[in-house]
């Protein structure tokens, strides 16, 4: 009888897990979900400037970090927050809304509605004040496209936002794009069959 | 030494190694796709808008207001954080060639303000600190170079000159300034090219004629004042340098003059006073120098003359006068020459009105901003 070698044991051992993390998801029937998705990511913002007298749009970059808590197979609540910063310009967003999600094998679409406050600051300092700043509502909604990488790992390849905004007596149309990682916890559906 | 391998293990290697390769090369497609729709919308964020931007003075406010307009149809925007403080009861203003600078007279504190206008925004910074002026400065201008800064001292009856520093916007008073002018001018403007100077005074109506040296000193141009009509309170001058226009706001008329390119000296143009319509107060000359549009603010409407460019005798452009909201005080044409915009103090309105392209006929636009409270003064920049 031959015996493999321990380092060879190992490596099959590594290979396994690794085989078993990535080939899980496409043996998932969709029927079960996380019941808690966090996000965290770079984002883009293209924000509508000038409705408060820029010469051009400003393109903002920062973060987006959201929380999905699933209440139903594909439906949650999603709390959502960014932060994007520019030349003068910092655009922080608060929102929630309710999120629809569809999963097939190692894809998971998904749209969502964002309701919530916008705070812009225009960093212009004056002899009497740093900046100027101004808080008002937020509203808009988007969608995704998120790629399983493990079942506790998803890669979010895109999130893309229509948000509207009322700050400075005027209304902004912004768009958002997003991308980072999902992690999942907790268990929400039928068990997939392995 | 031969070491015996299973078979079966090395086929498990083999297609892990494979679903491995796999999913790396899915999550380089991914990573593609997510580039790719984030240089999307970066690419429509680089999508620019064309515009430039409007400053009013608000002395019930002591703040500058700050619009961007947008060039294909005027409409104006307020600016973040505007009006912006500046000293007590802000008049005339200026801004400098290269649109960096603004500079506001406060007619209160006999100063003058500096900001620092943001390129990409247009908002405003003031620069402390103000440098005085005379008493009451009612009127400032600056030569198209941006080398000078000229003050009209109403109370004082002086003229303040100031040199510009081209970098920090910085102004000093020129050897020699303030320069004695006769008691009570209320009106100034300078030629294009800096070479001369010319102050309106009403109660006299008489204009006074300066020369100006490379230094900014002023020396009276010899020979008498060209006279003017009754109320004289406004004037303009042809961006080609050849006349001199004042508004007869007592009589409502305009005075229509030309200009000795060497001396500086002024002679009627032929037929001269015009007629405006009821009291005339302020004036604008287009930037083709075509059109020259006259706000009646007795009358609420502007008149409207074509100009000859070599005689200067104005033809009345069919349809004027034309209406202009109410009792305009102001009246400035826009730089691309498309637009005339003209201010009610009384209505607190910005109106603007659009230019016939080879008519110069006006015509109400739609657009219209209010300004909160009564605007002093307005520049739009280029």
């Amino acid at each position: 009888m031959t015996i493999a070698p321990a380092g060879t044991v190992r490596r099959i051992a590594v290979l396994a897990v690794l085989s078993f993390i990535l080939f899980r998801p496409l043996l998932s029937r969709a029927q079960q979900g996380a019941r808690l998705d966090v996000f965290g990511g770079f984002s883009y913002m293209r924000f509508d400037s000038p409705t408060i007298g820029y010469a051009d749009y400003s393109n903002l970059y920062g973060w987006n970090a959201s929380a999905t808590g699933y209440i139903k197979l594909r439906l949650g609540v999603t709390v959502d927050l960014s932060g994007h910063y520019g030349s003068h310009l910092d655009v922080y967003n608060w929102m929630f809304g309710p999120q629809y999600t569809w999963r097939r094998e190692k894809s998971r679409f998904f749209v969502h509605g964002l309701f919530g406050k916008d705070q812009t600051r225009a960093n212009l300092p004056q002899p009497t004040r740093p900046y100027f700043e101004s808080v008002g509502k937020s509203y808009g909604g988007g969608g995704g496209f998120d790629w399983d990488f493990s079942p506790r790992i998803t890669i979010r390849v895109v999130q893309a936002d229509y948000l509207r905004s009322d700050t400075f007596g005027s209304t902004q149309n912004n768009v958002r794009v997003s991308t980072g990682v999902v992690v999942h916890f907790g268990h929400i559906g039928h068990k997939p069959r392995l | 030494m031969k070491r015996n391998v299973n078979p079966r293990t090395e086929v498990m290697q083999s297609e892990s190694i494979s679903a491995m390769i796999a999913a790396i090369a899915q999550m380089k497609r991914v990573a593609r796709l997510a580039f790719l729709g984030l240089a999307l919308a970066m690419l429509a964020g680089c999508a620019a808008s064309s515009s430039h931007t409007a400053y009013l003075s608000l002395p019930q406010s002591n703040a500058v207001a700050a619009y961007r307009i947008k060039n294909h149809n005027a409409s104006f925007i307020s600016i973040v954080g505007s009006p912006y403080f500046a000293g007590n009861s802000p008049g005339p203003l200026v801004v400098d060639p290269s649109n960096k600078f603004l500079y506001v007279a406060n007619r209160n504190d006999n100063t003058i303000s500096r900001f620092k206008i943001d390129s990409q925004i247009g908002s405003l910074t003031e620069v402390t600190p103000r440098v005085s002026t005379g008493l009451t400065p009612s009127a400032m201008v600056m030569d198209s170079a941006g080398k000078f800064v000229f003050v009209v001292n109403q109370i004082s009856s002086n003229l303040s000159v100031y040199s510009i520093d081209s970098a920090t916007g910085a102004l000093t008073p020129v050897a020699g300034s303030p320069f004695p002018t006769t008691p009570n001018p209320v009106a100034l403007a300078v030629t294009p090219s800096g070479k001369f100077l010319y102050v309106v005074n009403s109660n006299l109506a008489l204009l006074f004629g300066y020369s100006v040296g490379a230094s900014g000193a002023l020396q009276q141009i010899s020979g008498p004042p060209f006279a003017l009509g009754s109320g004289a309170l406004a004037m303009a001058i042809d961006p080609g340098e050849k006349f001199v226009y004042v508004a007869n706001s007592a009589e409502n008329t305009v005075t229509i003059a030309s200009i000795n390119s060497t001396t500086g000296a002024l002679t009627p143009v032929v037929g001269s006073p015009y007629p405006a319509g009821t009291t005339p107060i302020a004036l604008s000359v287009s930037p083709s120098r075509q059109y020259l549009y006259i706000a009646n603010e007795g009358g609420s409407d502007v008149t409207a003359y074509s100009m000859d460019l070599t005689t200067g005798i104005p033809t009345l452009i069919s349809g004027s006068p034309f209406s202009a909201g109410t009792s305009p005080a102001l009246i400035v044409s826009d730089p691309n020459g498309q637009f005339v915009y003209t201010v009610s103090q009384s209505s607190t309105t910005i109106t603007v009105l659009s230019v016939t392209s080879g008519s110069g006929v006006l015509a109400t636009s739609g657009q219209s901003t209010s300004t909160g409270v009564a605007a002093a003064s307005m520049f739009v920049t280029k």
